[in-house]
């Protein structure tokens, strides 16, 4: 009886040791995350443009897993206006995103369109060196940035030229980039 | 680097779902039923195994302490998921399910519509102990354990499942065969997230023993339901909203074949089982 309770001792403490352990490494999680940066332009020129300067600890994804983000990508870049008046505007539209020495990372445009046509988005193709480069200063700054954002890590702008279809006009628009991001689990 | 055990696979969906679908991934419900329907199925894949690895029972008073290892295969095709972010969606992007990889990100009318990552495991272990009395042919089988706070999970198992070996009601039959059912329940409770599985199996199986080796098989149809709550923070608005959702797992039926061998007062035994998740599982039993 002795050495069967010593067996029964023996497999409850394997069965309690067995619900928690046997366990398989979970490896880095590829989490998105995205960041919207928001522009507005209004006035009667026939040009304008709005300038936007921001970190990454500026957004709450960011800012939640930045301690355990190992490794930053580009992923997606698209345009969308929010709001425009009047409908009717046309004009170039230009993106640049720039680093806090104001290279140049990323830049689209898209000419001689209608801010009203792109309400559902507009999807930005950027060229390989583009990417690079942008990825390239991401993780050099990704670890090391300014949590207080005195010098904001990148500057974005936007702006129409050659408008027509009515003044004054006023836009309300966003572009949004996604991250890549390989979040350790730990 | 963390490690992912048993049913912690609950309680790491609980908490990482919360932070990452309630709040960062504004998904339509349909969405996330698909995200989630692996883990459900993985839910009862786990539950209902190693319920059996012979189909005699003592006639007369019998115990029976059981632990049971198993390691679960996640296919492919349950690791990723076609999304329909919307209606009128015409793309063919696919995204990560919970066992999944990279989630998908989709233009939208109002931003991209961000799909949470997987975990990124085609295998998941999993254990369960468990104990059985016996008599007269029949046998009780219990899972249990109280309330548990894990970090700031609680999690509580709760199963039973009864058998009987109907072949001794049939003199001369060349092999045991018996009926058995079982419910397992499960619960994590995360401050914004519940969830919560039932499992149930009904399973005919028989065994044939030669000397202190066994060969075991049977046939099992089960089902799994999970209820899954979160909160959901709509930053825009400044309302926090509730969102149920009720899963099904995709195991319906299953095929397990399998051996054991007893030594004195031990038995060991090994099944294969080949259902919508298949599952290699092994048991060590002290029984009397």
């Amino acid at each position: 009886m002795k050495k069967t309770s010593k067996i029964i001792f023996l497999m409850a403490a394997l069965a309690s040791i067995s619900l928690f352990n046997g366990c398989e490494e979970i490896g880095n999680i590829e989490l998105n995350v995205p960041l919207v940066i928001k522009f507005n332009v209004s006035g009667s020129e026939t040009s304008a443009s709005d300038k936007v300067a921001f970190c990454l600890n500026e957004y709450p994804e960011w800012q939640d897993n930045k301690d355990k983000i190992e490794k930053a990508n580009y992923f997606k870049a698209a345009y969308w206006t929010i709001k425009v008046d009047p409908v009717a505007l046309k004009g170039n539209i230009s993106f640049v995103l720039k680093d806090n020495i104001n290279n140049v990372l990323i830049s689209g445009t898209l000419n001689d369109v209608s801010p009203a046509d792109y309400i559902n988005g507009k999807e930005f193709e950027v060229g390989q060196d583009q990417i690079d480069a942008f990825n390239q200063y991401l993780n050099d700054i990704m670890l090391n940035e300014d949590p207080s954002c005195q010098n904001p890590s990148f500057n974005a702008g936007f702006s129409i030229t050659d408008i027509t279809g009515g003044t004054p006009y006023d836009i309300d628009c966003k572009v949004e980039l996604i991250l890549k991001t390989e979040v350790s689990p730990d | 680097m963390k490690k992912l055990c048993m049913i912690l696979v609950f309680i790491f969906f609980a908490g990482y779902s919360s932070a990452q679908i309630g709040e960062s991934f504004q998904l339509p419900s349909s969405e996330v039923e698909k995200y989630a329907t692996p883990l459900a199925t993985w839910s009862g894949t786990y539950f209902n195994s190693g319920g059996y690895y012979t189909a005699s029972v003592p006639k007369t008073f019998g115990f029976k302490l059981s632990l049971i290892g198993m390691m679960i295969f996640i296919p492919e095709d349950q690791q990723t998921f076609d999304i329909y972010p919307y209606d009128g969606y015409d793309g063919d992007e696919k995204s990560a399910t919970f066992f999944g990889d990279e989630g998908a990100a989709v233009l939208g009318s109002e931003g991209f519509i961000i799909y949470p990552p997987g975990i990124n495991m085609s295998s998941v272990p999993a254990g369960i102990p468990q104990i059985a009395f016996s008599f007269m042919g029949a046998e009780a089988l219990i899972r249990y354990f109280p309330k548990l706070d894990i970090g700031d999970v609680e999690v509580n198992l709760i199963g039973w499942g009864l058998k009987y070996n109907f072949s001794q009601l049939i003199p001369g039959l060349p092999l045991d065969i018996a009926a058995q059912i079982l419910f397992n329940n499960f619960e994590a409770v995360h401050p914004d997230t519940e969830l919560n599985t039932a499992n149930m199996a009904f399973n005919i199986h028989a065994s044939k023993a030669f000397d202190s080796f066994i060969v075991y098989g049977g046939l099992q149809y089960e089902s799994t339901n999970m209820d899954y709550t979160y909160t959901y923070e709509d930053l825009d608005n400044d309302v926090t909203e509730r969102v149920d959702i009720s899963v099904e797992g995709e195991n319906n039926m299953r095929l397990t074949l399998g051996v054991a061998v007893k030594v004195a007062v031990l038995a060991f035994n090994v099944d294969y089982n080949i259902g919508s998740q298949n599952a290699l599982v092994a048991g060590i039993n002290f029984e009397f």
